[in-house]
């Protein structure tokens, strides 16, 4: 955006009162991590983690060895990891099949279609109901219960939908005449198309994913499949940590020296950093898909 | 929710009332292919979100774990009632619309403004570093942000550690236990979470807003401040009434994850919304009964508030959210 | 442009995708194939061991592997998986047994709701409560164990003895066995002082609850903060909830010092008023708000995790305890033995002090026996028999030893039996339990399986030879038996009141719900009201809130019950 207004002093001030300000908001949201970076490499019984603020000030990293070898994390990021990917697709490629028949014109279905997914927005059974099916479909303490049950989302299929409204009606029936099935127009023409929109559902998909626990905790709750948020509960939220310590305190006098504070801010910082390095390179396709139903607005 | 003006695309109703039995059935065997999709993905929504929604009977009978559905005894609208007379009842609506209205009232400006200060910002690398930096907290999971908040609010966490450096206080500050801090920590931690992801919206309906504009602005002397006042916020104004709009509709939508990770017994009576009374009821005490009827009690609130609001947009604003 | 670049992405997440699923893929057939392996080569073993005989420990080795797999409630399952593998694996080669302990980490409540309602449950059911064993014999998901009992059960019965009666129903029969239940001659709840702080100020008295408080206050004043600057309280406790009324062990063990007992005030007619109804439990919450207000109780203490709490007990924060005694020393001893290495003194602990209210004749800490919790077999269950046999073998002299101890003649084991069936602790147990208790290695029997296969233990009630499923039983320090000996009539006998259970047909069920958690809720914001006057006022209105609940019918229900079972058994 180029500036077409005049520059008065005014206007100079405020440049140096917006810098402060984003760099206030830089540092709120950049601090805490920092913060539990630099307690994870703090030795915390030399110092305690109370007095850590910027940097660690006995350096040591007996958190992180002790958090690798001591808990199920690497298990629990593989089962995390496999559900994103798998989950994620999935819930694309069925959503997207959904979203683009229900913008098929001429589909004597399409009103109705539409109609029985969105109910399934506002109105759910229940646990109990739920928990049943699982049962009788067999996917309790599997892996599949992660997967299957989340195919279709009826948000994603309006977001796709959208999209797929503004691409002219003519590509497609260019392809019919082609003699194309609609299978062979979703995969060949539409899915090309719909990068952004699918890439800006993605992100939300995934992070959906990779952010869930009830299910596993439900569903999943013989431990085979743990995700890595239901071992980030534990070990977080319920001081697993700290028991752990206290049985292998007895057993090796190697990390005698771990704290709670420690090994917490070790897994913290061990489930966040690989979200840090890989979401940048996915920015501008989660920005251009948000953005599509905005900039009609 | 997919956001459209132009109502004119939606589909035509009553299309295949117009239509003789059999010429609807030349058409719908014309659409076989398309059928059959439907059919698969009809009846994976018949399976996992019809099928159990049976389950809302219990909501009426007096359910006991074990039993069938059928078995459980009818009691019409007792649990309904058991809400509405409890002791709870005003304090979870209370903490609920408590919530979400400090939720619309705080959260929902705080992304329009920061998106405002983005786009103000001259340097493109600190543009998209400020950006990039405020997308970060959206990503990690409250389960983390549970963890982040206990170690910084905690009775000897680093905010307290500093106010006593400080001597600014003498004990320690219960923002964890005490219900007055709940309502305040829990919007805060909402705008951390969720400001920098919500600016990208406003962000992206500015970059759409006509040079001209601009040119036009210059041209009748609009400074800085008047660019904003009088350009940038009319033109993303229809995306603000939108997003407000559809924020109402979701009012009783106050949060779940959060309550559960960062309330405690010293703050339930601040932290207790809806969504975690039912699921206390429903499922961990296993009075299924009475969290299915509070669950739906709820739902069918959220549905009336949501199809008002559609219908209010697209009489009063043409503006279709559904 | 943009599309290409987007393929080369999704290539390569497919590429990632495809290697992370072949070596998931290798990951399970390896093991599956060791499983095999392991299985096929314990069926050989016991086929060669086939004739039917009786091994050392007096089991009758049965022809056919026989399969005990029990539901045992909330833990993690990782680690409950390597703590019974030892043990799974010598109970096959030498039992013939396949012992399968199963445990979720969910809360064993919403569990069980989830089995119940689903009907996909194991065998036999382990470590509820006993209104939750009410609901699966009230929806006869609970076998009748009567005539097994008479079968198979001889050893329980004789050990039992007239104990036995109290899980029997009215009309004679029998759904509910239990574990740890029995008559116990140890305290285990109490208040504690650490006693080198406690000498250190002069011994002060410490007979009522202010005297404690003023001690304990004394004893902080001393040792302001702790070696990393932390400062120190009086008290601290952890969050408990308790989804039985009656509150948890901290309201129980304050509630004693004003003669409350398990959380309820017993009146003269055996008339039964919750705590939080009663003076008595009024001036315990008064008492705490002042500690609390003092900023002598830590004020985590209804947030915290019993880890944490321990935490802070190894490090130093506390001059006092209320509660249960093991946390308090499993905790802080190792602790501070690991701290002060050669300067440790055996003073550095916490003991035993009795506490009571003026007016109050005896304090009343700890159920001197207990029902236990209750074990159920479902009625998924296919050979009742075997489980009985099981149960009954548990309730021998070296069963329960198996159960409790572990497996013994191991590397880690801590006891040890020869062809003759002759027992021995290994060696250095026996010296670790009476002299150096913070060495002995709870580490290496929960390895050996100290904490699996215990599903209808022996009690707490030693065995006619003293021995126990705890291995510390027949072997306590001195302080242990200083700690007996001092409080020995704080313990009372309340078994009448603790088995009353409300059938879950009955609205006073969901009623009882409700009111736990208005009471739960309102201990934690009475003890932190500003004010006396603010403590007093939250108290009445948790009252009030609870009668409009029907805290009135419950009560009335619990004093009937138990003065039917006092007519019934006694006291």
């Amino acid at each position: 955006m180029r500036n077409y207004y005049k520059e008065g002093p005014a206007s100079k001030l405020f440049d140096v009162f917006n810098t402060i300000i984003l760099a206030l908001i830089v540092f709120l949201v950049v601090y805490p991590l920092w913060n539990q970076l630099a307690i994870s490499f703090n030795n915390n019984n030399v110092a305690a983690s109370r007095n850590i603020y910027f940097y660690p000030k006995a350096f040591t990293l007996t958190n992180y060895e002790f958090v690798f070898t001591n808990s199920s994390i690497l298990e629990g990021a593989k089962v995390s990891f496999l559900r994103v990917i798998i989950g994620t697709a999935g819930t694309l490629l069925c959503t997207g099949l959904l979203a683009y028949i229900t913008t098929i014109r001429n589909f004597s279905g399409r009103k109705f279609m539409r109609r029985v997914f969105v109910i399934t927005m506002y109105f759910s059974g229940g646990l109990i109901p739920t928990y049943l099916l699982m049962v009788q479909l067999k996917l309790i303490n599997t892996f599949w219960v992660y997967i299957v049950p989340n195919l279709i989302n009826a948000y994603f299929m309006l977001l796709i939908a959208s999209f797929i409204q503004n691409i002219p009606e003519s590509m497609f029936e260019a392809a019919r005449m082609d003699g194309a099935s609609e299978l062979q127009i979703y995969f060949k023409t539409v899915l090309p198309i719909c990068i952004p929109v699918f890439s800006a559902v993605a992100v939300y998909a995934a992070v959906g994913h990779w952010n869930a626990w009830f299910d596993c905790m439900i569903y999943n709750a013989d431990g085979k499949w743990d995700t890595l948020q239901i071992i980030l509960r534990r070990l977080l939220l319920e001081q697993e940590a700290f028991q752990k310590i206290h049985n292998e305190l007895i057993a090796a006098s190697k990390f005698r020296n771990l704290t709670s504070e420690g090994l917490r801010a070790a897994t913290t910082m061990i489930v966040t950093v690989p979200i840090l390095c890989i979401y940048p390179f996915f920015q501008k396709y989660f920005i251009s898909g948000i953005t599509i139903g905005a900039v009609k607005g | 929710m997919l956001l459209k003006t132009n109502t004119k695309k939606l589909p035509v109703i009553g299309y295949v009332e117009k239509h003789t039995k059999k010429k609807m059935w030349k058409r719908i065997i014309n659409e076989r292919e398309l059928w059959i999709i439907s059919i698969i993905l009809l009846v994976w929504v018949g399976i996992f979100a019809y099928y159990p929604m049976y389950g809302v009977i219990i909501a009426f009978k007096k359910y006991i774990p074990g039993q069938s559905f059928s078995q459980a005894q009818w009691v019409g609208l007792k649990y309904f009632i058991q809400f509405f007379n409890s002791n709870q009842f005003p304090l979870v609506i209370r903490n609920t619309l408590a919530i979400s209205g400090l939720n619309l009232l705080f959260g929902f400006p705080a992304p329009i403004i920061l998106a405002l200060l983005i786009n103000e910002v001259r340097r493109k690398y600190w543009k998209r570093f400020v950006q990039t930096v405020s997308y970060v907290p959206h990503f990690i999971s409250w389960v983390v942000v549970a963890s982040l908040i206990f170690s910084f609010l905690g009775n000897e966490g680093l905010v307290n550690t500093i106010l006593q450096s400080l001597n600014i206080t003498t004990k320690s500050v219960g923002f964890l236990n005490e219900g007055k801090y709940f309502w305040g920590m829990i919007t805060a931690a909402n705008i951390w979470k969720e400001a920098g992801w919500g600016s990208i919206i406003y962000l992206s309906a500015i970059a759409g807003i006509d040079e001209e504009l601009y040119q036009a602005g210059a041209v009748d002397g609009l400074g800085r401040l008047g660019t904003v006042w009088h350009i940038i916020l009319p033109g993303i104004s229809g995306t603000i009434v939108l997003l407000w709009i559809l924020g109402i509709g979701d009012i009783l939508n106050a949060g779940f994850e959060q309550q559960l990770l960062l309330g405690n017994d010293l703050t339930r009576d601040y932290y207790e919304v809806i969504d975690t009374f039912a699921y206390k009821y429903g499922v961990q005490r296993g009075i299924y009964s009475y969290g299915t009827a509070v669950s739906l009690m709820k739902g069918v609130i959220s549905v009336s508030l949501v199809f008002f609001t559609n219908w209010f947009t697209r009489k009063k604003l043409d503006i279709a959210a559904l | 442009m943009e599309v290409t670049k987007m393929k080369r992405i999704l290539t390569l997440i497919v590429a990632v995708l495809l290697l992370v699923t072949a070596t998931a893929g290798c990951g399970t057939t390896a093991s599956n194939n060791q499983s095999d392996a392991g299985a096929s080569s314990a069926a050989s073993s016991a086929t060669a061991s086939t004739p039917a005989n009786t091994n050392i420990f007096g089991w009758a080795v049965p022809e056919k592997a026989m399969e005990i797999t029990y539901y045992a409630g909330q833990d993690n399952p990782d680690t409950n998986a390597e703590n019974c593998e030892a043990k799974a694996a010598y109970l096959l080669k030498n039992f013939n047994v396949k012992l399968t302990k199963i445990v979720y980490d969910d809360d064993m409540e919403q569990r069980l709701n989830l089995m119940l309602s689903s009907g996909g449950y194991p065998d036999c059911i382990v470590g509820m409560s006993w209104q939750e064993a009410q609901k699966w014999v009230d929806q006869g998901r609970a076998l009748e164990l009567t005539s097994y009992i008479d079968a198979y059960g001889s050893n329980i019965k004789s050990r039992m003895g007239d104990y036995l009666k109290r899980y029997y129903t009215d009309d004679g029969k029998l759904y509910t066995l239990a574990s740890f239940w029995g008559l116990t001659t140890f305290v285990s709840y109490a208040p504690e002082v650490r006693n080198d702080w406690y000498t250190e100020a002069g011994s002060p008295d410490v007979s009522t609850p202010e005297a404690y408080y003023a001690a304990l206050k004394k004893m902080a004043a001393a040792h302001p903060e702790n070696s990393s600057g932390d400062k120190t309280y009086a008290l601290g406790m952890w969050k408990i909830s308790s989804s039985r009324l009656g509150g948890n062990s901290f309201i129980n063990t304050f509630g004693g010092m004003y003669g409350l007992k398990s959380g309820w005030k017993v009146n003269s007619d055996n008339s039964v008023n919750l705590w939080i109804n009663s003076p008595e439990g009024v001036k315990m919450l008064d008492y705490l708000n002042q500690i609390y207000r003092d900023g002598m109780l830590d004020p985590d203490s209804f947030t915290m995790s019993i880890d944490e709490w321990g935490a802070k007990a190894g490090n130093e924060r506390y001059a006092g305890f209320v509660g249960s005694h093991w946390p308090a020393n499993s905790y802080s001893l190792t602790a501070w033995k690991n701290k002060y290495g050669a300067d440790y003194n055996e003073n550095m602990r916490y003991v035993y002090v009795d506490v009571k209210a003026s007016g109050v004749a005896q304090s009343a800490f700890s159920p001197s026996n207990s029902m236990g919790s209750a074990v159920i077999l479902t009625n998924n269950c296919k050979s009742p028999e075997n489980y009985m046999k099981w149960f009954d073998f548990e309730n021998t002299d070296l069963g329960s030893k198996l159960a409790g101890w572990g497996i013994p003649n191991e590397k880690g084991s801590v006891w040890t039996l020869d062809e003759n069936g002759k027992w021995a602790y290994a060696e250095g147990v026996e010296d670790q339990l009476v002299n150096n208790i913070g060495d002995f290695d709870y580490d290496a029997e929960t390895k050996a399986g100290g904490e699996c296969g215990m599903l209808m233990t022996a009690g707490v009630e030693p065995m006619a030879g003293g021995g126990n499923v705890w291995i510390n039983l027949g072997l306590e320090d001195k302080w242990a038996q200083a700690k007996d000996k001092l409080l020995k009539d704080s313990l009372f006998d309340f078994t009448s009141f603790l088995s009353v259970t409300i059938p879950t047909e009955d609205p006073l069920s969901d009623k009882s719900t409700e009111i736990n958690d208005i009471v739960n809720n309102a201990w934690a914001k009475a003890i932190t009201a500003k004010s006396t006057e603010a403590c007093d006022a939250v108290i009445a209105e948790a009252v009030s809130s609870a009668n409009s609940a029907g805290l009135a019918d419950v009560e009335k229900y619990y004093s009937t019950q138990y003065q039917k079972n006092v007519s019934k058994y006694g006291k």
